[in-house]
């Protein structure tokens, strides 16, 4: 939602571990994060901080989960993939390895990797990625939703 | 046979009344408790103690301050574990460990020097803090800590509290290198951070 953004962020994790030098806090072992909407459920997240001010987020898992309601009576975007990276500032969700993200209605995309934009509920996948074996991107849009478009 | 029977029964009865007629049984077979701890006293006591250590390099490694220094010197009946008799209690410890720009300030009400002078017990209201480049503060508060100043780690098994710019962050056991400016929370970690 667009207030996700004005909540306080919550962390909750097995272990954390504040690293001044690196600007890193990195959580370990069941980590949730949650903002307002938005949740990220992942093995591992580092929270990257410039001048402690959280620029970014990395979530990694088998697979890191990702959900968030752009607008208000809508479903949540559900989103997965082995690496998650959030950028704060931009607003922007980039899901690597073995992604997939399903939009409110159903329609669902999958690949390699998928460029989210949040604000813009935006859309773009791709297969190029440096490691995980090469997959194509498959968009799947529901037969309700296409018969509501016409 | 008889006889010898008779003669045995005749001598314990002798030896058991004599043991019992000359000594109360207390005083044969102990009060049943343990003998009344001999009372201990310091050995030495200092007031408002101050002092400075210094790395090999010749720069100040870290200070020490007390408002009370209570040392004892116990004796092995006192204490029969050998690490447990040379010790300090310490009233208001605080301890400035420097360590690049800004030093880490560690402070309690109570604290205890062991007996190996390399590590300090700290307890009630025990606050490690940390001025930050951009004049806000990192602070740890717990009810437990045990500090080596020479390897400027803190440990514990107690809940912790961190305050920092980056939001507020509880967790139960921590370690925290000082000197890498890195510090762990072992379990049940739970954050809030201000919104981003």
């Amino acid at each position: 939602l667009p207030s996700d953004r004005s909540q306080p962020l919550s962390t909750d994790a097995d272990k954390l571990e504040l690293d001044d030098k690196s600007g890193t806090t990195t959580l370990y072992g069941n980590v949730i994060i949650e903002q307002g909407s938005m949740r990220i459920t992942a093995d591992k997240v580092i929270l990257h901080y410039n001048k402690n001010k959280l620029t970014h987020v990395i979530a990694t898992g088998e697979p890191a989960h990702y959900s968030q309601v752009p607008r208000a009576n809508q479903e949540p975007v559900q989103a997965r993939a082995k690496r998650l990276e959030y950028h704060i500032e931009q607003e922007t969700l980039t899901l690597l390895n073995n992604a997939s993200l399903v939009q409110d209605g159903g329609t669902s995309l999958s690949g390699n990797r998928i460029d989210y934009d949040v604000k813009k509920s935006l859309v773009k996948a791709g297969s190029d990625i440096e490691e995980g074996e090469k997959r194509r991107v498959r968009l799947v849009i529901p037969a309700k939703t296409l018969s509501n478009q016409e | 046979m008889l006889k010898n029977g008779l003669y045995i029964a005749f001598v314990v009865t002798l030896v058991i009344g004599l043991l019992f007629y000359g000594d109360s049984p207390e005083q044969l077979l102990g009060s049943g408790q343990d003998k009344k701890a001999a009372k201990i006293y310091p050995y030495a006591i200092a007031h408002h103690a101050s002092t400075r250590h210094f790395a090999n390099d010749g720069t100040l490694d870290y200070e020490f301050v007390a408002s009370r220094l209570e040392h004892y010197q116990l004796t092995e009946d006192q204490a029969p574990e050998d690490e447990n008799r040379v010790y300090t209690l310490i009233d208001l410890p605080v301890l400035t460990i420097f360590q690049g720009e800004q030093p880490w300030r560690v402070e309690a009400k109570k604290g205890k020097l062991l007996g190996d002078g390399q590590s300090i017990e700290l307890w009630e209201d025990v606050v490690i803090r940390q001025k930050n480049e951009s004049g806000t503060y990192t602070q740890l508060t717990t009810n437990k800590l045990l500090i080596l100043p020479h390897e400027k780690v803190a440990q514990t098994e107690e809940t912790v509290k961190i305050n920092s710019p980056r939001g507020e962050m509880t967790g139960v056991g921590m370690v925290a290198d000082l000197a890498e400016r890195k510090i762990t929370l072992l379990g049940k970690v739970r954050g809030t951070h201000d919104p981003i």
